[in-house]
């Protein structure tokens, strides 16, 4: 899940003109090609009618499981439905949803790792206890034991996928600020007069943040897919909201003899995470070695 | 010199690049050596001297065949043992390996397999070159050599895993396994700098002692211009990659060729032991003491229940007078980092007393520094003291910030003071610590302490990572700054040649003890203590100065 | 070498942590809003018969207070008893033990899988000559962290059982229908596995004591097998456990596509019914197992790696060494 967080130092010496120029140096065509994927995506997501001239929910009944062709790229739906429309159209829920679950993630499981690390004794412990049973139980799993709590549906699955990872932020703020508040510089400050609260504000926490940032790049990532495997197993948007994993899971009636049903939705998270990652690994190793 | 007999390595403008990572590389070239000739015979040293980037490892790299990935010889020639060996493949420099060139590595603590008993590690380097070997004749070998290498107890020694041994115990398992297969050339790169002095000498003696025995030609590579001078026959200077002197060592340090050579000379500090002399501040020494250390005591709690407590520090006292240089000498794990630690107030002490301009420090030790003005620590590591992400001009407004001193405008006259106190350019001011030279970086750190007029700096190790031209420069500012503040300086090192130049009082500790406490002439002059008169006796390049006179190396 | 009682403290902790796993799930899942058996008797699909249902409720003390629930529940946990389940009354632990047994295989088999996929990658990507070959190499590992699983399953069954009709993806054919379903469980755990190891394996490469392998005339086929591999592959070690546990619940979404029974399905059904004891037993069976995973590669690490025995007495490899202050 984090295994390839970069540990704090070199997160901590690399800055930000570095990064941007290591960035452009390293950008390779397989970047480019994920940066278009995503400028695609932000157009689905702010004026999908730019990209289809149907409507999510518009049937053909002419062409009913109708294979892909110049009229509709995807093919059709079971209805009728232009799936490349639903795609695009469907991007909206999947990425908001996603979006919501960092930021919940990120908040939370920040918050808290501050305030492990700052606290120290019982605090700590108890912090750490609970995020060492949280990571024990496997983040699909977790997500699927929340959303039970708080009942299906999008926005409690896009919520249920955020507490999942709350855990991993946690972890990762806490031992980065455990990291960094142990460097020289840290020290370093408190011996020319600065407070332990004015060491922690301008010197701690904005050193550590950069590794939390990195993660929520990778979680956003991971959050695509795990809300789409709820929705996909029933425990997210109700039918008929055009939502990715929604889409796959409609279509598997269909695989035999259409395919596209499944293949496209499914191919559309894909390259999403994909670009998502690959943007967000490049940036680190222009971190690491830039 | 009559030339009779064909020497060992002969390097005819040997060219190496490494692959360009960028476009702008890509153009400029990447060279990093440019045409070296060297030569070499049996049972001589050649030492190649440089500063960082010189191209000094790359060079032994290249004439051992083992040169980095991505890094290719892009011209010249490598004759060794007569053969031409520049152009050869991985496969066919196999054969050569171990036998005819052994190599001994720069960090002893990372160069062998930590996962692996030091003994398996030497006995595959005895099989690697005769496969025939069986492997208690190898094992037998492996004893043999640990015993020439002057490890006791060589057959319990070889169930030992590298992090057990000491870095000098690991270097000298790593001369046994260069040796293994008696070869007629030896690589020593850089063997020593990550070693003690008085370790230093000890390996440097063992394997001026192999050389003799077997007729081994030595490359030797240093940054340490007084280590050149007194282990090798032949030095060879280089500087960015370009060779520029190329002679009998008695001659360059007669006349040296080059002026970056002689200025390179100079600043050895074991060269000029006097070259500060005539700078010390007018009012040097008062007899005010301004920091007191009685009776410390410091030990660090045991890992596990079952450890008893390391000892760092034991009943150490000493008084450092207003005005002076006081410098605290001692090898790795005497303390010294500690004391100054515990003196900045940075590290808490199990009991004694430490006074700093007549107030006492609390032995548990301060959330923060409530008399930044007092006394100022200046880390050893530049970069790791100052925040990446803050440019220069917030590096050093900082102290004042945190002090409440003066208004904006205020602040930006004095940051701009401190940095031409320290000679460096306001066009740093937006640079972050990253961007900076290893130089600037400690000027930096410096001028951050000067902006408070602090009447002491402890100073811990301020040089120690640069070079020694560098240094030079960073222990002229001291000077200046010194006398232009009156300041008083704790000054921890282990280099005595340095600490020679520059201090009046001197303090020896060992082993968490202070063994010696005098003023610095008459410790340098005479050492009372049997441990003192060691660490003297290892600094290397004191021929430098002895009987020749400064005049020599001007 | 390892302490006794460290062990015992590991183990200890182990179980502590086991306790908050029950505890949070409980909270979760018990203290929700409305009462989940009388959703089942309400339900239109498969109602529960109004016995079993007196029967769960006389059981789980759903009239009490929560926190009575709570002791209710742990003190039959700890005489080895689950509970029974809100959707047709049997025993959980029956239940959860029938739908492991279905799912170990494949989970061995896709660990199998996991193992052998990312160490191809990793050397591939490491060792090829070709540059563009490894460049290859190592865009494939974030390519399979990016993929959902149905979409490498269902494409796996639209080749192999629809086009080539190698594998019928409706009946079982035993071992030969455990092959899809592994590869697809694999091919998403591997991603991590690769990429840590790929960091693993060049950072060992570029040790310094390469150069002496090298220098000492050691052939690079046995630097890599007998000091790259090993020192390579240790940081990965401790990704064991996360990736069993993925694999255990990745089952949910690829028992599903391939139309399997096995604790993935059981799970699918569970949360699909709400049937809270039965989510919880799976939540505790998967973290236990996790858990003892973990235990074994501490252990496993100490015992490969000898510079951890050092620390063996510090509660955290390593943390004992990092401690601010170190004597110079």
């Amino acid at each position: 899940m984090t295994a390839d967080i970069a540990p704090g130092v070199a997160s901590v010496e690399a800055s930000r003109g570095r990064l941007v120029r290591g960035l452009a140096a390293r950008l390779g065509v397989l970047d480019h090609v994920a940066l278009a994927l995503l400028l695609v995506l932000a157009a689905a997501l702010v004026a999908p009618a730019l990209l289809t001239p149907f409507g999510p929910l518009a049937a053909d009944k002419a062409h009913i499981l109708a294979a892909p062709s110049a009229q509709h790229w995807l093919g059709t739906d079971y209805l009728g439905r232009d799936v490349w429309s639903r795609i695009v159209y469907g991007a909206r829920a999947t990425l908001l949803g996603s979006a919501v679950a960092v930021v919940v993630g990120l908040v939370v499981g920040t918050a808290l790792g501050i305030l492990a690390a700052t606290a120290g004794g019982v605090v700590d412990a108890v912090i750490s206890r609970v995020v060492d049973a949280l990571l024990s139980i496997p983040g699909l799993l977790l997500a699927m034991v929340v959303v039970v709590s708080l009942g299906f549906g999008s926005l409690n699955a896009a919520i249920a996928v955020g507490v999942s990872s709350v855990a991993t932020f946690t972890r990762v703020m806490r031992s980065e600020a455990l990291t960094v508040k142990n460097l020289t510089f840290v020290e370093a400050s408190g011996h020319i007069g600065g407070r332990p609260r004015y060491v922690l504000r301008r010197h701690i926490l904005p050193n550590s943040f950069s590794a939390v940032l990195s993660l929520s790049s990778l979680q956003f990532g991971i959050a695509i897919l795990w809300i789409s495997a709820l929705s996909f197993l029933g425990y997210g948007a109700p039918p008929p909201q055009p939502e990715w994993g929604l889409l796959v899971s409609e279509g598997r009636q269909y695989i035999t003899s259409s395919s596209w049903l499944v293949i496209a939705p499914s191919v559309a998270i894909a390259l999403t995470v994909w670009a998502i990652n690959r943007l967000s690994s490049t940036a680190r190793m222009g971190h690491d070695h830039g | 010199m009559a030339d009779d007999i064909a020497p060992l390595l002969e390097v005819t403008g040997l060219s190496v690049a490494y692959a360009a990572r960028s476009r702008r590389e890509r153009r400029e070239g990447a060279d990093v050596v440019h045409g070296v000739s060297l030569s070499l015979r049996h049972g001589e040293t050649l030492a190649l001297v440089g500063e960082s980037g010189s191209g000094k490892s790359t060079i032994a790299r290249a004439v051992s065949g083992l040169l980095p990935a991505g890094a290719r010889v892009t011209g010249g020639r490598v004759r060794l043992d007569g053969r031409v060996v520049s152009g050869l493949s991985a496969r066919e420099w196999r054969p050569l390996r171990g036998r005819t060139v052994g190599y001994v590595p720069q960090d002893p603590l990372s160069s062998l397999d930590p996962l692996q008993r030091v003994g398996a590690q030497i006995v595959e380097a005895v099989r690697a070159v005769d496969r025939r070997t069986s492997r208690d004749a190898a094992r037998r070998r492996a004893i043999e050599l640990l015993d020439r290498v002057g490890i006791p107890d060589p057959e319990a020694r070889l169930r030992s895993y590298p992090h057990e041994l000491s870095g000098g115990q690991l270097q000298r398992v790593l001369i046994a396994i260069a040796i293994a297969a008696d070869p007629v050339f030896l690589i020593a790169d850089e063997p020593t700098s990550a070693l003690d002095v008085t370790v230093q000498k000890r390996i440097l003696d063992l394997l001026d002692d192999l050389r003799r025995e077997h007729g081994l030609g030595v490359l030797f590579i240093t940054h340490d211009l007084a280590l050149a001078y007194e282990r090798s026959d032949h030095v060879a200077v280089l500087r960015g990659g370009v060779l520029l002197e190329h002679r009998a060592v008695a001659h360059m340090l007669l006349a040296p060729e080059h002026e970056y050579t002689a200025r390179l000379l100079a600043d050895v500090p074991a060269s000029a032991p006097h070259k500060y002399a005539q700078r010390g501040a007018p009012s040097a020494s008062t007899d005010e003491t301004i920091v007191l250390v009685r009776d410390v005591h410091k030990a660090f709690p045991p890992r596990t229940p079952r450890e008893r407590p390391v000892v760092a520090l034991e009943s150490v006292s000493l008084d450092v007078r207003a005005g002076s240089v006081h410098a605290i000498v001692g090898e790795s794990g005497s303390g010294k980092t500690t004391l100054a630690r515990i003196v900045a107030g940075l590290s808490p002490f199990s009991r004694g007393e430490v006074v700093v301009r007549g107030r006492a420090l609390s032995p548990a030790g301060a959330r923060f520094n409530a008399h930044p003005e007092d006394l100022l620590l200046v880390y050893q590591n530049a970069l790791a003291a100052l925040d990446p992400r803050f440019t220069v001009e917030r590096i050093v407004a900082e102290p004042l910030e945190l002090a409440h001193a003066g208004g904006r405008a205020e602040r930006r006259r004095r940051v701009r003071e401190a940095l031409d106190s320290v000679a460096l350019p306001h066009a740093l001011l937006h640079r972050r610590p990253i961007e900076l030279s290893g130089g600037q970086r400690q000027r930096v750190a410096l001028a951050r302490s000067m902006v408070l007029a602090p009447r002491v700096l402890v100073l811990d190790e301020p040089t120690s990572a640069l070079d020694v031209s560098v240094q030079s420069r960073i222990v002229e500012l001291l000077f200046d700054l010194r006398r232009e503040r009156e300041l008083t300086y704790l000054f921890i090192s282990h280099d005595l040649g340095l600490v020679r130049q520059i201090a009046d009082h001197v303090s020896v500790l060992q082993n968490g003890v202070l063994v010696e406490s005098a003023p610095a002439a008459a410790l340098f002059d005479a050492p009372r203590h049997e441990y003192t008169r060691r660490l003297l006796d290892a600094v290397p390049g004191q021929g430098l100065f002895d009987g020749h006179g400064e005049a020599r190396s001007a | 070498m390892l302490s006794l009682g460290y062990m015992l403290r590991r183990a200890l902790q182990s179980i502590a942590v086991m306790a908050i796993v029950y505890a949070l799930t409980f909270l979760a899942l018990f203290v929700l809003p409305g009462d989940p058996i009388e959703n089942k008797i309400s339900n239109p699909v498969n109602p529960l018969p109004q016995a079993t249902a007196d029967g769960l409720r006389a059981y789980y003390s759903t009239d009490q207070p929560a926190i009575v629930q709570f002791v209710l529940y742990l003190a039959r946990l700890l005489h080895g008893d689950l509970g029974y389940s809100l959707t047709n009354g049997k025993s959980v632990a029956a239940l959860v033990g029938q739908a492991l047994a279905q799912t170990i295989t494949l989970a061995a088999l896709a660990l199998a899988f996991t193992v052998l996929f990312a160490l191809g990658i990793a050397l591939v990507a490491t060792f090829a000559r070709s540059r563009l070959v490894r460049e290859l190499a190592r865009a494939v590992p974030v390519l399979s962290i990016s993929a959902p699983s149905f979409l490498v399953g269902y494409v796996l069954i639209a080749v192999f059982s629809f086009r080539l009709g190698w594998v019928s993806s409706i009946t079982d054919q035993g071992f030969v229908s455990l092959i899809l379903p592994a590869v697809t469980l694999a091919f998403a755990s591997s991603g991590s596995l690769a990429q840590v190891l790929i960091q693993g394996l060049s950072s060992a490469r570029s040790q310094p004591f390469v150069t002496v392998l090298t220098a000492k005339g050691v052939a690079p086929s046995g630097i890599v097998v007998r000091h790259v591999l090993k020192n390579g592959a240790i940081p990965s070690m401790t990704l064991l456990a996360l990736i069993v546990g993925d694999l255990l619940a990745g089952s949910v979404i690829v028992e599903t596509v391939f139309n399997r029974t096995g604790l993935g399905y059981f799970t699918y059904t569970s949360v699909r019914d709400q049937d809270t004891p039965t989510i919880e037993a799976i939540v505790l069976l998967i973290s236990a197992i996790y858990l003892s995973i973990n235990l074994v590669t501490d252990l496993a690490y100490a015992a490969i790696d000898p510079r951890i025995a050092l620390a063996a007495g510090g509660p955290r490899r390593g943390s004992a060494r990092r401690r601010a202050e170190v004597p110079a």
